[in-house]
């Protein structure tokens, strides 16, 4: 980077770069794109120091990774929330602190609604959604997605976000946020608990192997179904 | 092992993905007894678990202890947990609910859906703050609503016709849901304060009245359905009862519903042939009902509605007739379309006896 030549952007470079990564982007990286231009291009326009090399680098990091700073379109004061990587580290409790910081801020609200509804795999052909259905059924994530949807009731994420469609209630983006939230996460709710049976069962039944092999040889194998659940 | 679980497992109870919970399980058990080190790098762990070690049962008891825990705490909420956000969202559809941006009816069948299933974890509890909240004024208020829109869109088939049967769809789930109750006649008597005989005699009307409506039974094929695949009964479609479990759409079209809502009305959640002790409130709905005619088609009586919704809880497939079918329908609906069915068939038994009086 440090050889890169010091070139200032004109707006008409800046308007190019974006209107070639949308043309040959995909419907997630041209959301991505939308969400880092709202966030970004102010700065990337005052930023006259920025070099090209640094601004495309930057591009291609982010439709890498994904949004992994979220802010506030309002430049002055900015909160960098980096939602995207809390939210996929499940460190609720992390970012349950920021956004009720920020709780004022419709903007932040939306994002980190929308960020979290979409790491819960909500795609936005609502309701009838198979690749949804396909991607939360993946049974590693059972588990994993249990303990995150009990985080958010302990953390008391629900009463939050009502809340905040109470405060909120002539915004009808803040609202729209609002409701796909509570449904993805009753959504996975719903899944976690038909699969959280059987996994427990099988758990179970790895449990016991042991105790039928070595101590009580012979004896018929016979397992409660519900015996996850009942220790 | 495979096999040794499936035996372990009832066939009903065994979910749709056993092989990848058991491989799930395994691999949760494994990593739990050989932690992420560079060792053990790329290691498939489902395959190398050793069933005979005590750090494997160890392990397994622990992850079974942490995973009873959650769900204990999943299922357990408190009313405080969730009562605020069942109140706006209730509040939110009682603003929204004239409101005909279709994006905004979107969401109604998201707020619906995630109303429905919050029944599912708490049997009485979630429904109890619901009705405090007015969930029914909001129910029958919706349903009416559709209606009207179903009457404007007796000619055209458009988008408008697809969500409006999305929409009537996710507020009948939520009226059936409501009325799985043991005991059905309080919350009949909540129904017939909002004048929900009327509301659902209206898609009676529909159903089988007018050809033309979106609500018909004869035009259920060109409804919306996630997918179309065999037809049974001419000018009626049905999908399998597995697409359309697919946690939003019900597993009946709207007219089935709305004759299941009706007897339900009627008869409340058992009927019997034995059962002659209806209550008041029950007798009043079926005297309303009874008399419902048809202006469309002088011809038709509620014994047409019945018999054509009778035609349609018949499945003629032998897959869907079979009990735990794989790949055509899951115990829920099969039992679903069993108790739908008698109920029908007591409706049409009543109904007779009266028109040969």
């Amino acid at each position: 980077m440090s050889n890169a030549p010091n070139l200032r952007i004109p707006n008409e470079m800046v308007d190019n770069i974006f209107r070639n990564l949308i043309q040959n982007s995909d419907q997630r990286s041209l959301f991505a794109i939308q969400n880092w231009t709202n966030v970004s291009r102010q700065h990337v326009l005052r930023a006259h120091e920025s070099d090209a090399i640094k601004l495309m680098k930057s591009m291609k990091a982010y439709l890498e990774t994904g949004p992994v700073e979220n802010a506030s379109t309002m430049a002055e004061d900015s909160p960098c929330i980096p939602m995207y990587e809390l939210i996929r580290r499940k460190a609720f409790r992390e970012l349950f602190s920021h956004v009720k910081q920020y709780r004022t801020n419709p903007i932040v609200i939306i994002r980190t609604l929308s960020v979290f509804t979409a790491s819960f795999d909500l795609p936005t052909d609502i309701p009838h959604m198979p690749m949804y259905i396909d991607n939360i059924h993946l049974p590693e994530k059972s588990v994993l997605n249990t303990k995150a949807c009990v985080s958010m009731i302990q953390l008391g994420f629900f009463d939050f976000v009502a809340g905040v469609m109470h405060d909120f209630d002539r915004n009808r983006s803040v609202v729209s946020a609002c409701i796909p939230f509570f449904y993805s996460v009753t959504a996975v709710m719903n899944i976690v608990s038909e699969q959280i049976v059987p996994y427990c069962a099988i758990l179970k039944a790895i449990s016991s192997q042991y105790d039928v092999n070595t101590e009580v040889s012979n004896k018929p194998m016979t397992i409660s179904w519900m015996a996850g659940l009942e220790n | 092992m495979d096999g040794w679980i499936r035996k372990l497992i009832p066939p009903e109870k065994q979910p749709m993905f056993t092989q990848e919970l058991l491989h799930a399980a395994k691999t949760d058990v494994n990593r739990r007894v050989r932690p992420r080190t560079p060792e053990y790098e790329g290691t498939d762990f489902a395959s190398n678990i050793t069933f005979h070690e005590e750090d494997t049962v160890i392990a397994a008891k622990a992850i079974l202890s942490e995973a009873s825990t959650s769900i204990r705490q999943l299922f357990y909420m408190t009313r405080s947990d969730l009562e605020q956000a069942i109140r706006n969202v209730i509040l939110w559809l009682k603003q929204s609910i004239f409101n005909n941006d279709i994006n905004d009816r979107d969401h109604h069948i998201l707020a619906l859906a995630f109303l429905s299933r919050l029944c599912a974890f708490d049997k009485n509890g979630y429904k109890q703050i619901m009705l405090d909240h007015g969930i029914f004024e909001v129910l029958m208020m919706g349903i009416k609503i559709n209606n009207r829109r179903a009457s404007l869109y007796q000619s055209t088939l458009s988008e408008n016709m697809q969500i409006v049967t999305k929409t009537q769809l996710a507020f009948y789930t939520l009226m059936t849901t409501h009325l799985k109750v043991p005991d059905v006649e309080p919350t009949v008597f909540q129904f017939l304060k909002q004048d929900a005989i009327h509301i659902v005699m209206e898609i009676l009307l529909l159903s089988i009245g007018h050809n033309e409506t979106i609500f018909s039974f004869f035009r259920q094929g060109e409804a919306y359905r996630p997918d179309f695949c065999q037809t049974r009964i001419p000018g009626l479609e049905k999908a399998p009862y597995k697409a359309r479990c697919d946690g939003v759409t019900p597993t009946y079209n709207i007219p089935e519903l709305a004759i299941v809502v009706a007897c339900q009305l009627c008869f409340g959640n058992y009927p019997t042939s034995e059962r002659n002790d209806t209550s008041h409130i029950l007798l009043h709905n079926y005297n309303i009902i009874k008399r419902i005619k048809f202006p469309a088609d002088p011809s038709l009586d509620l014994m047409s509605v019945l018999k054509t919704a009778a035609l349609a809880f018949g499945d003629t497939d032998p897959e869907l007739c079979m009990l735990y079918p794989i790949k055509s329908m899951d115990t829920q609906s099969f039992e679903m379309r069993a108790a739908s069915r008698e109920t029908v068939q007591y409706m049409i038994r009543k109904i007779a006896n009266y028109y040969s009086a």
